[in-house]
């Protein structure tokens, strides 16, 4: 991206807007990915949008109002992050993109609080017509639950989910919900004992 | 066929530590909720399923898993025409420790077995079926699933 913003300083003028596809991965401290999404309303049809990183991902590190700016074009959004930023952050940008249909959560995500629990909230804009894969759902007070009501009454085609068995009632109404569109589902579910993540490689 | 019953475990995991800090309420399906626990899925009314996979890591299980023989239960041929793949997975985990299998759960997993068998034959070769066992699960169960 350095090359990118080097050979096209001013966004307006760069080749952007044919950009159908952009994954962003880091695994350092990298300011790079905050300028990014200062030109990312530039990236007017960007349709896939994935973000993945180690401890220092970028999305736990950025100003949501930086956020905020994603292109609405975006229909397909990928987290993947071994130590990410809490669910709150990310369902800022995700309740902001209407035509959202895939949405992938793949990360190990940080505890939050009551506060931040009446953030995630937010009622999202996304179609949500597409698939839907959350991986790494297994401590509870980081949000997920409260993740799977949110998204409770979309209409995905396919779910796939790896979660504890706790979680099992509140994915069945999920998925209840989705009845009429569902193509392919997939549960991997932890019984019992410590869990262990397998889903850093997505 | 047998079940050989390896450990019975009376109640179910605790709540993580993790909520406990919040001073919320648990939210539902978190701690002892049997009756949810036993809701499953009705595949009948989910016309356009084409393939189902379920997974299940496991350590420990008190309370079987009613669930999953429950929702195999609602597949046919006739609410779910376009079904083509089923696959079930066991797996110890961690992976190098035999799991515990408590008595409901040696029941249900024979009743998944019975419910694969039943889909097998119902839907005549039109769904590709698999039962995949780790080894470690395999030592600790007599089932014979039919795939």
């Amino acid at each position: 991206m350095d090359r990118w913003f080097n050979t096209f300083p001013v966004p307006k003028k760069s080749p952007a807007h044919h950009v159908r596809a952009l994954h962003i991965s880091t695994n350092v401290i990298d300011l790079l990915p905050v300028k990014f999404f200062e030109h990312a309303p530039w990236f007017t049809n960007m349709r896939k949008l994935s973000l993945s990183g180690g401890e220092y991902w970028p999305g736990s590190r950025l100003p949501s109002q930086a956020l905020w700016r994603l292109p609405e074009s975006v229909t397909s959004l990928t987290f993947n992050a071994s130590d990410g930023g809490t669910l709150v952050k990310i369902w800022e940008i995700v309740a902001r993109l209407p035509n959202l249909d895939d949405l992938s959560l793949q990360g190990s995500f940080i505890q939050v609080n009551r506060d931040a629990l009446l953030g995630i909230r937010t009622v999202p804009r996304g179609r949500f017509r597409g698939e839907l894969v959350l991986r790494n759902v297994y401590d509870t007070g980081r949000g997920h639950m409260e993740l799977l009501e949110i998204l409770t009454g979309s209409l995905f085609s396919k779910v796939e989910i790896e979660c504890a068995r706790e979680y099992i009632p509140a994915v069945i109404r999920l998925v209840e919900a989705c009845s009429k569109t569902i193509v392919k589902l997939s549960l991997d579910v932890r019984y019992g004992g410590k869990y262990h993540s397998f889903s850093s490689s997505g | 066929m047998s079940v050989t019953v390896v450990n019975t475990i009376p109640s179910p995991r605790p709540v993580d530590s993790g909520a406990q800090g919040l001073a919320l309420m648990p939210p539902p399906g978190i701690g002892p909720d049997r009756e949810a626990l036993e809701r499953s899925f009705n595949f009948s009314k989910f016309p356009k399923l084409k393939e189902v996979n379920f997974s299940l890591w496991v350590s420990r299980v008190g309370g079987g898993i009613p669930w999953i023989p429950m929702v195999l239960s609602t597949l046919s041929p006739i609410t779910s025409p376009h079904l083509s793949s089923l696959q079930i997975g066991f797996f110890s985990s961690p992976p190098n420790l035999l799991p515990e299998i408590s008595e409901d759960m040696s029941n249900d997993l024979q009743r998944i077995a019975d419910q694969v068998a039943r889909i097998e034959r119902e839907f005549e070769g039109a769904v590709n079926s698999t039962v995949i066992r780790d080894p470690n699960f395999e030592s600790v169960l007599k089932i014979r699933f039919p795939v």
